[in-house]
């Protein structure tokens, strides 16, 4: 087991045993704790799959952000000492959300295993590495092996230049794990200045409007 | 047995597991949604379920050639769980200032 | 005809937004004066308006429109036509508004409704600017509907007063001899009423002309953007003849053009109060005496003299001596009414209604420069009496009352000259305005007499006698008001011209009584008009020494206007030869000589008769009505009981109007309503109670159970939509949950 593995493993078990407590915990106040521990883990998961820019806004937002005001929110909204203690849940609801619940994984479990497409079909420099492997166990094959004809050599070539084309375009526009990080983000950037500029706009609308809707609806009723 | 132990190996290198750990948070996330008494755990429910949806994202995208596209929606996710989430709490607060309580059970007034 | 400019160029954009900045700058003041009530600087308003009055003035017409309405095919247009005429006009009335809005500080200062008056005013030139730059005979008509409504507020603006034979102040104050004025009904309400009424008699005249002209234009063709523009009518029905090939209730050609033209003439008399349509102007005195000075004297009433200049190429022979021989009956009608009045304005009035008059035989008779010049002499000198009268009724308190007053010039000293300017401007002495304008109309229809005529000398010779008669009554007034021994010495001590008057009464009195010395700018006006014929006028040319004809003076006026009308000079000799040609100048020359002379005499006869009667008294008035019952009696009694028109009109008309409504009533209330509208009535309430019955027994069934279902379903159905979100969650988890598992498990 490398490191990695290892840190692999123990974000995944910290992630579901946080968010089984957010979801079993009968005091408020520790789910909310135990959902910022899950939150921070997801960011580590984030950070494995080379996203360092959206686990970074993960901690900034969800953490920093989401969490105050769902603490705030706690807070505000109890009475008693013991108010953030919520009644035991009905036994219809408890069931109704096992079932569901298991419903929802056992589905998603299912999804995956049925997952049919290759998952690395776009990934044109793992791709492009495969052949140029084959490329050259064509040119120069191993000892009892034939040697492929020109026209397999002609046409291996033509692809391994094309995906090279493709890689090289995917070097600057997208992520590719060779790249520096500064470069990842800044593909991003242009993402976001480029192709999704409407909906990074419209999000902008949306959150001023959350913010002025979240306002007038807390306000106090001033009016006589 | 075989499947698991090979994802098991695999660790960070496999998409499944990232499904199958989002998958997990999924359903936590409709359980809490559904079970939950109290408005502010529902809303931890849904808060779950998105980051759920954030982690399937980026993970398809990371295994699907590098692609950026997944990350920018994770983004935007994450943007819109903050404007819901500040929506949201504030109804629970005018809820509370009219109520007294957030527990929905007793939120009953749209009821014939 | 258009000069051709630039659309980019700033001298377009003043054309274009300047005439709409005078027409709705009175406008956005009426509307401030009468929402916001503030007591605004109207002066500067006008000022500016002036200002760009004279911007427009003094180039090439100007044309500019925008659609109002279309209608299948034909576009009617607003817009606005910029010549001479209408710029001139512009002037006149920006000009005198704003000196009379200035008097009127003084006027009305202390008057209940002081802002009201203002804003009404202010609504008025809107209008009246309307009309005098629209540049189609629709948009004419709505401003000149609109002027009606603003000369109805000012007639009843004192509007509580009880009918004059009720009222105590009124018979205590009122003239003691003829009055003018019929007293079974007379109150502001009434009169503005009457105003109205009368004015509608000649609209619809105005309304079916209108009609026939865009009958004519449509038939023609090619004219339906804009049918009724002015410079469409001209090229159509002067330089195509459109009238030559339609037929309309058989009547072709020429005929309906006459028909036409009188029709919209008619519209003209009604507004410029007529001969038969007069009567409702010395009616309309019941108003402000500043808001007569510019409505009924100066520029309303003058705006059918307006209209018929505008249209003035539209009209042909027939027509044209139509509206002469109108002209000329009621100038010397209303002058004779007016020589016996003895109340101030009503005499006013009356002359106003016999210079109106005067205006129209210029129009009749082809002194088309004339009077349009008459029409402008006419509204700044008959605009300042008329605030000298208000001046001298305000020093009087209310009295308006000539017998009771007299030797008033020591009194009111500044009113007394511009009052003896006014008069010397209106009689036509030589070097005042009138004098140019009224000989020119006079020499006009002179010429034309000779020329035709037959009963073309009537107007001439009925113009001759007013002018005679308009001295002898002006000069009356100024005698009996002005000159001899107070009549009255209480009215007399009061009488004084105070602080406020000095302030703004005086200078406007003063800048008006400039104006009526027309040697420095009457004479620019008429020019050397000889087109003094109608159907032949050509355009200004003189005589040289060797007999030829070569471009003469042109008055300002006519220097674009009778271009329509006007034959070339050329085109003149062409058809008619050389000799008759000249033969026409030479009758034209012959013609003012002897119309000034006679006119001249005229005003001294006048002159020397009103001194006699009412400065001198070596004769006395009633003596020598009794010395000659059966010529200056009956003169006297008819002019004095109005004609009768007054009592034609109440005891004739009235009641006949009457005993037709209540035949139509009669036959509304029996036929149209019991037998038609009542049974139909019967009937249908009959075939209501049967649907009743299936309404009823069916349709309400029916609605019943969808009712009952709906509400069944809802019981069934309403826990789901209580607002238990746990339970959507729940169902729609569920429902994917499961499409996801039956799709795996497939």
């Amino acid at each position: 087991m490398s490191p990695a593995m290892l840190l692999f493993w123990f974000v995944v078990i910290v992630i579901v045993a946080s968010a089984a407590l957010v979801v079993l915990s009968r005091n408020i106040l520790h789910a909310a704790f135990s959902l910022c521990l899950c939150f921070t883990g997801v960011a580590g998961i984030y950070l494995f799959l080379h996203a360092d820019f959206v686990a970074a806004v993960q901690l900034i937002v969800y953490v920093g952000g989401i969490l105050v005001l769902v603490l705030f929110a706690v807070m505000f909204s109890t009475h008693t000492q013991e108010g953030s203690v919520e009644p035991r849940r009905g036994r219809l609801a408890l069931g109704a959300g096992l079932l569901v619940g298991a419903l929802a994984f056992v589905s998603v479990v299912l999804l995956v295993k049925n997952l049919r497409a290759p998952i690395n079909a776009n990934d044109t420099v793992a791709q492009a590495r495969a052949e140029e492997r084959n490329l050259a166990r064509l040119e120069k094959p191993a000892q009892g092996e034939e040697p492929g004809s020109d026209e397999e050599i002609a046409a291996s070539k033509a692809r391994l230049e094309g995906l090279q084309k493709q890689s090289e375009y995917r070097r600057t526009v997208g992520v590719d794990p060779e790249n520096p990080i500064a470069e990842r983000r800044v593909g991003l950037g242009h993402l976001f200045m480029g192709r999704y500029i409407l909906p990074f706009e419209v999000a902008s609308v949306l959150i001023l409007a959350a913010l002025v809707g979240a306002v007038v609806i807390v306000r106090k009723e001033t009016r006589a | 047995m075989n499947t698991v132990a090979r994802l098991l190996a695999q660790g960070p290198d496999a998409l499944a597991n990232y499904l199958l750990l989002a998958g997990v948070l999924f359903a936590l996330g409709i359980f809490a949604m559904v079970s939950r008494r109290n408005a502010v755990g529902i809303l931890m429910g849904v808060e779950l379920v998105l980051n759920a949806a954030g982690i399937n994202f980026v993970a398809f995208a990371r295994f699907n050639g590098h692609q950026l596209d997944g990350q920018v929606f994770a983004l935007f996710i994450i943007v819109l769980a903050a404007a819901e989430a500040a929506v949201a709490l504030a109804l629970v607060l005018a809820v509370f200032q009219t109520h007294r309580s957030i527990e929905l059970d007793e939120l009953d007034e749209m009821r014939l | 005809m258009l000069g051709v400019l630039d659309p980019f160029s700033t001298e377009y954009a003043v054309l274009t937004w300047a005439p709409a900045a005078i027409l709705f700058l009175p406008l956005l003041a009426f509307v401030v004066m009468l929402f916001a009530g503030k007591r605004l600087d109207k002066g500067a308003d006008y000022f500016g308006a002036q200002l760009q009055g004279w911007e427009t003035a003094q180039r090439d017409p100007f044309v500019t429109s925008v659609p109002w309405m279309t209608m299948g095919g034909v576009s009617l247009g607003m817009g606005f036509l910029v010549d001479n005429l209408s710029s001139f006009m512009c002037i006149v009335v920006t000009g005198l508004a704003t000196l009379v809005l200035v008097f009127s500080i003084f006027y009305m200062h202390g008057d209940t409704m002081y802002r009201r008056y203002f804003a009404y005013m202010c609504f008025f030139c809107f209008a009246m600017l309307g009309i005098v730059l629209s540049n189609n005979l629709l948009m004419t008509f709505v401003f000149w509907e609109l002027v009606g409504l603003g000369s109805y507020f000012l007639i009843g603006f004192w509007f509580y007063k009880p009918p004059v034979s009720k009222d105590h102040h009124y018979q205590e104050l009122k003239a003691r001899y003829a009055t003018g004025i019929d007293e079974r009904f007379l109150s502001p309400a009434y009169a503005q009423r009457k105003a109205f009424v009368m004015n509608r008699v000649g609209d619809f005249g105005f309304l079916s002309g209108i009609m026939i002209f865009l009958y004519v234009m449509l038939e023609a063709g090619g004219y339906n953007n804009g049918p009724l523009d002015f410079t469409n009518l001209y090229k159509a029905i002067v330089d195509q003849g459109a009238f030559d090939t339609v037929m309309l209730w058989g009547l072709s050609g020429k005929t309906l053009l006459t028909v036409a033209g009188i029709l919209t003439f008619m519209g003209a008399i009604g507004k410029s109060a007529q001969f038969p349509l007069h009567t409702w102007l010395p009616d309309a005195m019941q108003g402000p005496t500043t808001g007569s000075s510019i409505i009924h004297a100066a520029t309303m009433v003058a705006a059918g003299v307006y209209m018929v200049a505008r249209i003035h190429p539209l009209l042909n022979e027939g027509s044209l001596f139509f509206v002469a021989m109108i002209g000329g009956i009621t100038a010397f009608l209303a002058a004779t009414m007016a020589m016996v009045q003895w109340d101030l304005k009503a005499v006013l009035a009356y002359s106003t209604i016999s210079q109106l008059g005067y205006m129209m035989i210029g129009l009749g008779a082809g002194a088309y420069g004339a009077g349009v010049a008459h029409l402008y002499t006419h509204a700044i000198f008959k605009c300042m009496l008329f605030l000298c009268a208000g001046s001298v009724i305000h020093a009087c308190h209310h009295l308006q009352d000539m017998n009771r007053m007299g030797g008033l010039r020591k009194k009111l000293p500044v009113t007394f000259i511009a009052t003896s300017f006014g008069v010397l401007a209106i009689i036509g002495f030589p070097f005042f305005s009138g004098f140019y304008s009224k000989d020119a109309i006079l020499a006009g229809s002179l010429a034309t007499a000779i020329h035709h005529g037959g009963l073309h000398w009537l107007p001439y010779i009925l113009g001759q006698v007013t002018a005679a008669l308009t001295t002898f009554y002006m000069c009356r007034l100024l005698f009996w008001t002005f000159f001899g021994e107070p009549r009255d010495r209480q009215v007399y001590e009061h009488a004084h011209e105070d602080a406020l008057f000095k302030r703004v009464g005086a200078p406007v009195l003063m800048i008006l009584a400039l104006f009526c010395f027309g040697f420095w700018w009457g004479g620019h006006l008429v020019g050397g008009d000889i087109g003094a014929v109608p159907g032949l006028s050509v355009e200004a040319k003189e005589l040289n020494h060797h007999g030829e004809l070569e471009p003469g003076r042109k008055g300002w006026v006519d220097a674009t206007m009778t271009s329509p009308v006007a034959l070339s000079a050329e085109s003149y000799v062409a058809q008619e030869g050389h000799e008759a040609a000249a033969h026409h100048v030479h009758v034209h020359h012959v013609a003012h000589k002897w119309a000034t002379i006679l006119s001249l005499i005229g005003v001294a006869l006048g002159v020397l008769l009103a001194a006699m009667l009412y400065c001198w008294k070596v004769l006395d008035p009633g003596r020598l009505v009794r010395a000659f019952p059966m010529s200056l009696g009956v003169g006297y009694e008819m002019a004095s009981q109005l004609w009768f028109f007054d009592r034609l009109y109440q005891d004739g008309v009235v009641p006949v109007t009457k005993v037709v409504c209540r035949i139509f009533y009669a036959f509304d209330f029996g036929v149209i309503d019991q037998i038609l509208v009542d049974g139909w009535a019967y009937f249908v309430r009959a075939l209501a109670r049967v649907a009743r019955d299936i309404d009823n027994w069916f349709v309400d069934r029916c609605v019943d159970l969808f009712g009952w279902t709906t509400w069944f379903a809802g019981a069934m159905t309403r826990t789901v939509q209580a607002g238990k979100i746990q339970y959507y969650v729940c169902v729609t988890f569920g429902a994917v949950a499961v499409v996801v598992l039956v799709l795996m498990m497939v």
